[in-house]
């Protein structure tokens, strides 16, 4: 083994300590909470916040669980929107034959009327 | 190297562009993708796991405040790592000079004796913490990272010639100094 493959050995990635994600969060969250004054509604304020949030799931429910459960999440809400797009498109084909229909149906109907005078 | 369960939840480009609109659970996913990128880096450079994460920490929060100006994931990951090696480097330099491996005057042994050594990791891990901190540096990201000398040139803003000399030297510094401990009594 050369010494090139030695130090990509020893030098290989690893995870942090259990619980660095929550840690991370909970840090920046608390950094940011203190720079703001806690009544102001900016902007800066709300993204504050909604990390806060994100911070105080990952240290409740563990790091990994907290990502699985997030993919989770987003793949149901994507399913949720794909349905409904799919829904918006049957609704407008039906629309579109019901249109269809509706002109045969008239103009039949019109036809019957020169026919039978 | 992403995180596995990260990695799962969504394209990264994605991730970014929500954590950028506001997104606290995005920017958590971000996270999570390349804390063990940024944790890692941190750690073989100060071999301390408690100041690794603290570095890794400090990091992040200035991720979380730069966002905006991170256009896409080759530039997040960019920036991450020169970050993370700035401040590995800035922090070495505010502790103060430790004892380091001399860079000149040393014999390159021919062969490694014994590569399947199982404490031949950890020593090479203690013995590049005992490089100098531009040289250590240059060695993490060439083995951790896998980059070339142009990629680890354009991170730490130091010429390529710089780096290819580092780590020609470190690589000297290294054998020998393994050579050395495994032929004392």
């Amino acid at each position: 083994m050369t010494i090139d493959d030695q130090l990509r050995r020893a030098l290989a990635s690893k995870d942090p300590p259990a619980g660095f994600l929550g840690r991370t969060l909970n840090r920046i969250a608390s950094a940011e909470a203190g720079q703001r004054p806690p009544s102001s509604g900016s902007l800066a304020s709300r993204r504050a916040l909604l990390l806060a949030v994100a911070a105080s799931l990952v240290l409740a429910v563990g790091g990994s669980r907290y990502l699985l459960h997030r993919q989770t999440v987003r793949e149901a809400e994507r399913a949720r929107d794909e349905v409904a797009a799919a829904l918006q498109v049957v609704s407008r084909t039906l629309a579109d034959v019901q249109i269809k229909v509706e002109a045969a149906v008239e103009r039949a109907g019109a036809n019957h009327e020169r026919h039978s005078r | 190297m992403p995180n596995a369960a990260a990695a799962l939840v969504e394209p990264p480009e994605d991730l970014l562009q929500r954590a950028r609109s506001g997104e606290g659970h995005a920017f958590a996913a971000l996270v999570g993708e390349y804390q063990r990128m940024v944790f890692s880096l941190a750690n073989h450079f100060v071999h301390d796991r408690a100041i690794a994460e603290e570095l890794a920490q400090e990091v992040f929060l200035e991720l979380y405040r730069n966002l905006s100006h991170l256009s896409s994931i080759p530039h997040l990951v960019f920036w991450l790592r020169r970050v993370t090696s700035h401040r590995c480097i800035d922090q070495q330099r505010r502790l103060g000079r430790r004892p380091e491996v001399g860079m000149r005057d040393l014999p390159e042994p021919a062969v490694l004796p014994d590569p399947r050594d199982p404490m031949r990791e950890e020593r090479l891990r203690r013995l590049i913490r005992e490089l100098p901190p531009a040289a250590r540096m240059v060695v993490v990201l060439r083995y951790q990272e896998d980059l070339e000398p142009a990629e680890i040139s354009a991170i730490l803003g130091m010429r390529a010639n710089t780096v290819k000399s580092h780590l020609r030297r470190s690589l000297a510094v290294l054998r020998s100094r393994i050579a050395e401990e495994e032929t004392r009594p």
